[in-house]
């Protein structure tokens, strides 16, 4: 939950003064940021270390930060996604270095759609992950966080019917993939 | 848009409640399959909210605000100083309070920042599902505030008696006067105006902490196994420990002598006055440091002594061996075995550099065995193999196998660690303590932990280092000996209290529900027999020699036979769930695992993205002897400052049978916001032997004692309405008891409704009926 504007833009004009002011904003945005930090990566001391990055290059960068309208958390969820996908990029460097084999994906089909949204969960999460970058960072922040086009393409850089292709390719693409894995799966699994 | 197709511009309206800039995404499909793409969508987003979000370290949240200010304060002193405007800017509400300390800043030149900040918290119960019921509340402001008016406007929902403690004029510790009531959601709302600080701020919204409770305790209502009969099986001195063979027999291993109804057993073969069985070590001139070896003893008829000088016995799986360490002089200990019914010779199989080593049998002819720090495979004939090299034992050597065998146990430089013994992965436990017992499907260690001054029974799956809390004990009361039934439903413990002594109750693992199975003391080593029909266990006397006991068992739990309602003595209703629980046979064991969040079904896949939590109110076979069972489910949405808390039941079918549970079927009821005021939890009734009548109903809010009376509760007997009811109510447990002397001829309905109120005033919004049908002639 983002603050009300006028009082955001006076709190940010007032930590570039005074750090108490950006323990506030801190105490404010830690916990969406920390939650989608964790979404991403699944590892609470991952979470906490991309986490801690974020907000220190915030106040690195807070002399900086010009109100554009759009809430502090914006920005806030830019840092964030970069800092993942710079923890991905090294993390994938490194893996193909030691040239390991991905992780099979092992979707267990379900008797109906609503049992398939609790049995697939896993299978989804990596199915998101195998997506373009650039899908997974939009759908994240639309289907995780709920965010708006506009903030979601603020914090990409993007327009948003830009935006708006991403999230239906991977979703369409993600659609693709889950009607193949129940056609191939075991036919206990159909009930 | 130029660069879109033309089919773009195409717009249908969105369904109802779908969020419109989604579906103006799913409708870029140009094969205009917009409404699959949603069911997709919903998926991703159900998948994507309900996911695994690891939870940050308690202090981290802490430590890093303060490292940030730290470094702010840094980059603050490093710029060149600016000319700071003083001045005092009152907040919105502040009205003749800000004037007031206007003048007290003018008087005491005390400086404020430029502009009020607002009131923050944070809460040691935020957002957490499962708290201690014996947890205190702790509110930590960002800001002194003004103590009296936040305490003012400060309220717990289910209404709870609290005294208010401030360490600090930032801290607020909440009390309550009683235990928190288990499995249920609890509110803490401060109104953002009471929300005050000495500085004037206020929070910028109504301020909501929501937390639920550990979903048993053992101050619930239940129905835990009751005491039908104690039989006395044998007396003996020294006894130290009992077992059952699998098949039925019931092992003893004592120092002393056995006395079985007045006659004395013959000689121990390996007891300091007998021969040691041929072929065993002597134990003449034990060294002292060596453990003394007793004996062990067959009780069932006929009874006999199987061998002596012996440690840690172990029937085999068909019954016909007994496995045991004899110690040895040196410190070490050889293991040995002999046919329990007495044809067949001993067998000194293997020697462990252990004092009191392991062995458990794997099948009918090999056992496992630990030695120098390593586990070895034996079989009868003595020759011995290395195996499960990955695992790590602690310096004694203790491990435990899953009666599955597929995991084992240990503690490897005192980390308690289950290693698959498939794949050998190792899978530590830290926060587990003492010495787990595996449950009979081998997916759980239930152990007894220490939290917040109170013993408790965890339970945390063999793949999971996250426990799940069972049975919390009154304060003070020491729990240990933990034995699992067979069937996985109950566990039997040794509860000690002061003043009293050590006592054995059970738990029921499906609901947390829990009892002392008797008002006997002095009891120790409760095992239960291979069906689980009875529960023996060991019962010292002044004497010195101990009785064993054997407690036949009976579950259900019978009612009174006083009185024409024993048919229908027990009736549990949850006004919450609006159903009738029955107190029927209790669930297997793995649909114990199920009611287990996180143990057996992972909880993502009962507990749909949008919801907090989820408690089973039941579990039964959905035929007899089906491996199909129906779980009816409570599913909570926490209170948020937008929303009020709200549930809505689910009924889930779970197949067994396969590698995994399977959910075969599920069924959701409407999402319902939650009655405000008292909710009845369950109730009990039951008949005296003097014929009277009594209701016990269980409140999850503290009630308004003046407003507990005829005013509120009636009872009706075919009709009519009984009068010279005795009405009481006890805060501590939050029950209302409700007696009528008189035996009931027709239909009972008893009725509770407003006035009856919580101590935050608020009325009772349901009325709770429980209604029993008349009584069968005859």
């Amino acid at each position: 939950m983002s603050l009300p504007s006028d009082h955001e833009e006076a709190l940010i004009a007032r930590a570039k003064e005074d750090p108490e002011y950006f323990g506030e904003l801190y105490d404010q945005y830690f916990p969406q940021i920390y939650r989608y930090v964790a979404s991403r990566v699944r590892s609470q001391p991952l979470a906490e270390d991309i986490t801690s990055e974020v907000f220190f290059k915030a106040l690195r960068a807070l002399p900086r930060y010009q109100h554009s309208g759009h809430p502090f958390s914006a920005w806030l969820y830019q840092i964030a996604v970069n800092a993942i996908t710079d923890h991905y990029r090294s993390r994938r460097r490194a893996e193909d270095s030691l040239d390991e084999v991905p992780e099979p994906v092992d979707p267990t089909p379900a008797v109906d759609d609503e049992v398939a949204n609790r049995m697939g969960a896993q299978a989804i999460w990596d199915l998101i992950e195998a997506l373009p970058e650039q899908q997974r960072i939009a759908m994240s922040l639309k289907y995780g966080e709920d965010l708006k086009l506009a903030q979601i393409g603020v914090i990409m850089g993007k327009t948003e019917g830009a935006v708006k292709l991403l999230i239906f390719r991977g979703t369409a693409s993600l659609r693709q993939h889950l009607l193949t894995s129940r056609d191939d799966g075991p036919e206990g699994n159909h009930g | 848009m130029a660069e879109f197709p033309s089919w773009l511009r195409r717009r249908n309206t969105p369904p109802d409640g779908v969020d419109p800039e989604l579906w103006e995404i799913l409708e870029l499909d140009p094969s205009g399959r917009a409404q699959h793409l949603l069911g997709t969508a919903d998926k991703i987003q159900a998948a994507v909210r309900s996911g695994p979000r690891p939870q940050p370290d308690p202090s981290y949240r802490a430590h890093l605000r303060a490292s940030l200010m730290e470094e702010a304060r840094l980059h603050t002193r490093a710029r060149p100083p600016r000319r700071r405007r003083f001045g005092l800017a009152l907040g919105t509400g502040m009205g003749l309070a800000g004037l007031a300390m206007l003048s007290l800043v003018l008087v005491s030149v005390v400086v404020l920042p430029p502009g009020a900040r607002s009131v923050t918290v944070q809460a040691s119960v935020q957002g957490n599902p499962r708290v201690p019921v014996t947890q205190a509340i702790q509110l930590s402001f960002n800001l002194p505030m003004v103590e009296a008016s936040v305490v003012h406007g400060l309220k717990i929902d289910p209404a709870l008696s609290f005294q208010a403690r401030w360490p600090d004029p930032k801290t607020l510790v909440l009390a309550p006067r009683h235990d928190l009531v288990a499995n249920v959601s609890y509110v803490v709302s401060i109104a953002r105006y009471a929300a005050k600080a000495q500085s004037g701020a206020t929070a910028l919204s109504n301020i909501v902490i929501p937390f639920g409770t550990v979903p048993t305790s053992s101050t619930a209502l239940g129905y835990p196994p009751s005491l039908v009969a104690v039989d006395r099986v044998a007396a003996a001195t020294g006894a130290e420990s009992l077992s059952y063979a699998p098949d039925g027999e019931l092992l003893l291993l004592a120092t002393g002598q056995v006395v079985d109804q007045g006659s004395q057993l013959p000689a121990s073969p390996g007891s300091t006055s007998a021969t040691p069985p041929a072929g065993a070590p002597s134990t003449a001139g034990a060294l002292t440091a060596a453990p003394a070896g007793g004996v062990i003893y067959a009780l069932t008829s006929p009874q006999a002594a199987l061998a002596g000088n012996a440690l840690g016995p172990v029937a085999s799986p068909d019954s016909q061996n007994l496995a045991y360490w004899a110690p040895t002089t040196s410190g070490t200990a050889t293991l040995e075995v002999v046919p329990i019914g007495g044809q067949g010779q001993l067998l000194s199989l293997a020697s462990s550099g252990y004092a009191v080593p392991q062995a458990a049998w794997i099948n009918d002819s090999e056992l496992i065995y630990s030695s120098e720090g390593h586990l070895f495979e034996v079989n009868l004939d003595g020759q011995t193999l290395s195996v499960f090299p990955f695992v790590k034992l602690g310096a004694n050597g203790y491990f435990s196998i899953a009666p599955d065998g597929q995991s084992l146990f240990s503690e490897p430089a005192g980390v308690p660690t289950v290693y698959n013994l498939s794949s050998g992965a190792a899978q530590p436990l830290p926060g587990l303590q003492g010495i787990p017992t595996w449950s009979p499907a081998g997916a759980l260690l239930a152990y007894v932990a220490e939290q917040d001054g109170h013993q408790v029974i965890d339970l945390a799956g063999a793949s999971s280092a996250q426990p799940h809390q069972l049975l919390v004990a009154p304060a003070g009361v020491g729990l240990s000996q933990l034995a699992y039934s067979p069937d996985g439903s109950y566990i039997a413990y040794v509860a000690e209290t002061p003043g009293t002594g050590s006592q054995v109750g059970a738990v029921d693992v499906a609901t947390g529900t829990s009892a002392l199975l008797s008002t006997r003391t002095g009891m120790s080593q409760p095992v239960w027999s291979p069906f689980g029909s009875e529960l023996s266990a060991l019962e010292s006397s002044p004497s010195g020699a101990s009785d064993i006991l054997s407690m036949q068992l009976s579950n259900p739990p019978q009612a009174s036979s006083a009185g024409g309602l024993a048919a229908r003595a027990i009736a549990t209703a949850s006004q919450l769930a609006q159903l009738q629980v029955t107190a029927g046979p209790t669930a297997p064991a793995a649909i114990a695992g199920l009611l287990a969040p996180n143990v057996s079904i992972p909880a993502s896949q009962l507990l749909p993205g949008s919801f907090d939590r989820f408690y089973a109110v039941s579990s039964a076979p959905t035929s007899a002897g089906s491996e199909s069972y129906q779980v009816d489910l409570e599913l909570v949405q926490d209170a948020t400052a937008a929303s009020p808390a709200a549930y809505m039941q689910e009924q889930v079918t779970v197949a067994l049978g396969g590698a995994s549970p399977l959910i075969a079927a599920l069924s959701q009821g409407q999402l319902t916001t939650l009655p405000t005021g008292p909710l009845v939890l369950n109730a009990t009734t039951s008949t005296g032997t003097s014929g009277a009548t009594t209701f016990l109903l269980q409140f999850d809010s503290d009630l308004d004692p003046v407003t507990v009376g005829p005013q509120s509760v009636t009872l009706t007997d075919g009709g009519q309405a009984v009068s010279n009811l005795q009405i009481s109510y006890q805060p501590s447990t939050r029950q209302l008891t409700v007696t009528a002397n008189q035996l009931p001829a027709g239909p009972l309905v008893l009725t509770v409704s407003a006035p009856l109120a919580d101590v935050n005033h608020n009325p009772l919004s349901v009325p709770y009926q429980l209604s029993l049908p008349a009584v069968p002639a005859g």
